[in-house]
């Protein structure tokens, strides 16, 4: 067999004379047509590793000339094609060197022949990019990577942001709320010191051919940008006491940026043993961006609805099993400000159903949840209030709060806050669980719909089920009692709680509503025997799960 | 010699320029011995002769956009049962001057053309039903409708037309000729059209026909001096002319070389970020311009041993080619009477300055070009200035078969990284 596949490569029509190798991979020029002037490549070979029969995929290289001067040239000149399918597709190793070798005119040099590809460097812009980063980095370079906080606007701006020396990273951005939450997440409270930063907006992403190779490229598309006297003012800034300061300059395409470090920053200063070696910061410096700001993080540009969520305040009263997840997806979600009230600390029975874990017991829920909240999605400013609700609108009001979300479950919280709502005009979520989390709730109370009417409470009769006091548990050694379920139960009444605070921050719904997910009768058989459902619920008895929506 | 309007302009112009390139050339060629500087115009002309070659568009592309004109015509005559006689394509802008360029990325451009019906021979109401008539009979091709036009775009085509609904002026129906907007200038009366005007839905006067046979008119006065010698000679015996060689011909074909230089700069600067992609100059201002410099310049008598002298004459002279009328800014249409083709930048000062961005960017890149002496960093310079690198090269036609043989199975799917 071996020697079937020698003979095959030996005579294929388009490998050349096998190359003397130093290891174990095998190299065979391939045959490379006349191309047109300025598309001509001289060379290119396919590699096949030893295990390549098993294992390893064959590949295609050229001469590392052509990396950032043809598209699809990797940084190690290897050539990514959808190429070689694997041992695991199935195919012969003499159909996968052929594959390979017909993707190789029919995907990659014909199209090339015919300005095809031309296009694709600016269609994979940040890949060659990086390919240009990489082969540029210097390991005394003061600066290694900018992240942006700002949303993309389409106007130019200059603005002194942080830089965090020891990771070698600046947190770009004019928002300084957002930004020094980005910086206390990421610098760990290592020493912060100042950048001069100038962002501009571009159309079209850089690619090879058109990027700023030298300081007179920069200063020339930076002074049409920012205009004369601005230019010349980002260009001769200085820090603190006249110090030199490092100026960075980010080009922000649709989609991607770009970042440099210009030539005359301080020097940077390296520890080796007991001596310290200063490196001065002569050269322009290709930088990678990445974005920080809120449409990516939390939407990768695919949910425009999470920029307008930036502007939102939301007030979660209770977090629990239910309040803690919900609020952490809510900051995953876009939403700008959280105030999370309630008064209980963090105990061992807690932490199989709460986000907080061991490290927080005996710690007050909400102060460690909104930090950890805020370190973790550093767009959402998250507040903590140990107190009861009742204590938190004693000094504080609902005027600058866009929705109210009430998971604590208690009569008197619900009351509390449907009068609060008659001075404040605001949305209203009230969601809680069944045991088991047998079925869950979330009722939707836009602005001027209330949760009492006829001076009822519905919060029993919106249940789907009629409980026997016997599912109702007593904690050992104290008075207080809970309910069974498991944390993944739960996280259906998470995404059922989250999405419905979602539509109502997204203005999705106009008038009162209540969702309900209830589980099937196979699970309610399994929690506890007899339970069965009400009437309007049995619906969902041959389902594993529901939701229904009904008005409220 | 008596001044002319365009001539008077150059003069202003003349006045106000910096003439950096030209000093710059000067420079450089004075450091060379005559016979060193005239290898060294020869050189520079042969690179931008490179430029010419590399941006122009291959000139088998017209006669695809012919065929298709007819395809249109005929689908007009079979849709809409207008008789045959009644409407005639008119190619223009830059397909009929010859200024047509590639777009960097190789990207499908557009090639215009307008569609001249006899009014008194089909039935259309008014100026929009004459318009919408047009893209209904169109409608297999899902045209999209523009200020003045339809864009269609052909399957497997490197361009799109833009196709214009006209009519000879004189066709249009009695009650609507006073309600035309802009009259025909002197020039070229005979060859104006009404086209529709669809923000305004009123008849607007236009003459693609007469203002590129401006454009070919003008490029044809010579102002090189071997031109005129040669025109001289052409009027004695055309037998002892001696052929030139076309390449020759080309080079001197200074005011299309240069409209082409200049739209492709400009596109350069678009796509290198200097200039919004909204806010560029449109190129009937380039072409506009230039020939009005063109065309001043020879009322004026002007004579020039090079080429390369009469570019960098045009290019130094353009921008100040724009006329200030009162507070307004003007680049008037020499052959409609009123149009301002610089009308929108009295509404949106931003595109004057990206028009004088661009102007100035121009003017310090041929200015580096000037000053390199040494050929090949100069023609390296070229090529980067007008984006003439490999990757944004002319390509062949389709189908060129480069791969010793044919894929011999279908393909399998590579191992994919999954979806994390």
């Amino acid at each position: 067999m071996p020697n079937e596949f020698d003979k095959f490569l030996r005579e294929h029509e388009c490998l050349l004379d096998e190359l003397i190798s130093s290891n174990s991979t095998r190299r065979f020029p391939l045959y490379i047509p006349n191309l047109p002037e300025g598309r001509t490549i001289d060379k290119a070979w396919i590699e096949i590793p030893r295990d390549f029969a098993d294992r390893d995929l064959a590949k295609i290289l050229l001469p590392k000339k052509y990396i950032l001067k043809i598209p699809h040239v990797e940084a190690d000149g290897h050539l990514c094609i959808d190429g070689d399918p694997g041992p695991l597709s199935g195919s012969s190793p003499r159909a996968r060197i052929d594959q390979l070798i017909d993707l190789f005119y029919s995907s990659f040099i014909e199209p090339w022949s015919r300005g095809e590809l031309d296009s694709h460097f600016s269609k994979e812009a940040m890949n060659y990019w990086t390919i240009h980063c990489s082969r540029c980095i210097t390991r005394t370079q003061p600066i290694l990577k900018i992240y942006t906080t700002n949303q993309e606007t389409g106007k130019s701006k200059i603005y002194k942001c942080p830089f965090i020396e020891s990771k070698r990273i600046v947190i770009a951005g004019d928002d300084s709320s957002i930004r020094n939450r980005y910086v206390n997440s990421m610098s760990n409270g290592n020493t912060i010191s100042t950048v001069m930063a100038a962002e501009i907006p571009i159309s079209f992403p850089f690619i090879p051919d058109n990027w700023p190779k030298k300081i007179k490229d920069i200063q020339r598309l930076v002074t049409v940008k920012l205009g004369p006297d601005d230019a010349c003012k980002f260009f001769e800034s200085v820090g603190r006491r006249n110090r030199s300061i490092h100026r960075i300059i980010v080009f922000r395409a649709p989609g991607c940026a770009f970042g440099y470090l210009l030539p005359g920053g301080p020097p940077s200063k390296t520890k080796k043993g007991n001596s310290l070696k200063s490196f001065p910061s002569n050269s322009l410096i290709p930088l990678k961006v990445e974005r920080l700001d809120v449409s990516w993080t939390t939407g990768r540009d695919q949910h425009p609805e999470y920029v307008d969520r930036q502007l939102k305040h939301v007030l979660i009263i209770g977090a629990g099993a239910l309040g803690s997840p919900v609020a952490e997806q809510l900051a995953k979600s876009g939403v700008g400000k959280l105030t999370l009230v309630d008064d209980d600390t963090l105990s061992s029975a807690n932490i199989g159903r709460h986000t907080l874990g061991a490290n927080s017991i005996g710690s007050s829920k909400v102060d460690r949840l909104a930090k950890s909240i805020s370190v973790r999605w550093a767009s959402c400013n998250a507040l903590g209030f140990s107190m009861s609700i009742q204590k938190w609108l004693k000094n504080n009001t609902l005027i600058d709060v866009d929705i109210v979300l009430d998971l604590t479950g208690e009569p008197d919280v619900r009351l509390r806050i449907d009068q609060e709502r008659k001075k404040n005009n605001i949305d209203l979520v009230i969601a809680w669980m069944e045991p088991y989390v047998a079925s869950a709730h979330a009722c939707l109370l836009p602005a001027g719909d209330f949760w009492v009417t006829n001076d009822a409470d519905r919060l029993k009769s919106l249940n789907a089920i009629d409980w026997p006091d016997e599912v109702i548990l007593n904690e050992p050694a104290c008075s207080s009692s809970f309910q069974s379920y498991t944390s993944a139960a739960a996280t259906h009444a998470v995404a059922l709680t989250t999405e419905a605070t979602l539509d109502l921050i997204d203005k999705k719904v106009e008038s009162p509503i209540v969702r309900h997910w209830i589980r099937g009768q196979k699970y309610l058989d399994k929690c506890h025997t007899g339970l069965q459902f009400k009437e309007w619920a049995k619906k969902a008895s041959d389902f594993d799960g529901l939701i229904i929506e009904d008005n409220l | 010699m008596a001044e002319t309007q365009y001539s008077y302009l150059v003069s202003e112009a003349i006045n106000r320029r910096d003439a950096q390139i030209s000093k710059t050339l000067r420079k450089s060629l004075s450091i060379e011995n005559f016979h060193d500087s005239s290898h060294q115009l020869e050189a520079l002309a042969h690179d931008i002769q490179l430029v010419n070659d590399h941006i122009k568009v291959d000139s088998r592309i017209f006669d695809e956009a012919s065929s298709d004109y007819e395809g249109i015509a005929s689908k007009l005559v079979e849709k809409l049962h207008w008789p045959n006689e009644s409407i005639r394509i008119i190619p223009q802008g830059s397909a009929t001057t010859k200024t047509l360029i590639r777009s960097p990325d190789n990207s499908k451009f557009d090639i215009d053309a307008v569609c001249s019906v006899d009014l008194t021979m089909v039935e259309v109401s008014d100026p929009m039903d004459f318009y919408e008539k047009v893209g209904s009979a169109l409608e297999e091709w899902e045209p999209e409708p523009k200020k003045r036009c339809w864009k269609i775009d052909f399957q497997g085509r490197r361009y799109y037309i833009e196709f214009t609904p006209s009519t000879p002026l004189d066709k249009i129906p009695q009650s609507a000729t006073g309600q035309i907007t802009f009259s025909p200038s002197n020039r070229y009366r005979e060859k104006a059209l009404a086209v529709v005007d669809t923000p305004s839905k009123q008849w607007k006067t236009s003459n693609p026909e007469g203002f590129s046979s401006w454009v070919s008119d003008q490029s044809s006065r010579p102002l090189l001096q071997w031109l005129l010698e040669k025109s001289m000679r052409d009027s004695y015996s055309a037998e002892s002319v001696t052929p030139v060689p076309a390449q020759d011909v080309e080079i001197s074909d200074t005011l299309r070389v240069a409209i082409r230089l200049l739209k492709r700069h400009r596109d350069m600067a678009v796509r290198r970020n200097f200039i919004e992609p909204d806010l560029k100059p449109i190129s009937i201002i380039i072409v506009t311009l230039l020939t009005q410099c063109y065309e001043g310049l020879a009322d004026k008598g002007a004579v020039y041993t090079h080429p390369i002298e009469l570019l960098i004459d045009l290019v130094e002279l353009m921008p100040y080619m724009v006329e200030r009328r009162g507070n307004e800014y003007w680049i008037a249409n020499p052959t409609v009477e009123g149009e301002n083709f610089a009308e929108e930048w009295n509404d949106n000062i931003k595109l004057k300055h990206s028009f004088d961005t661009w102007t100035n960017l121009l003017l310090e890149d041929l200015t580096e070009i000037m000053a390199t002496t040494d050929k090949d960093s100069r023609r390296q310079t070229i090529k980067e200035v007008f984006g003439c690198t490999a990757a944004q090269s002319p390509t062949p036609p389709y189908g060129s078969g480069l791969a010793p043989k044919k894929p011999s199975q279908h393909h399998k799917a590579p191992p994919t990284k999954g979806l994390a």
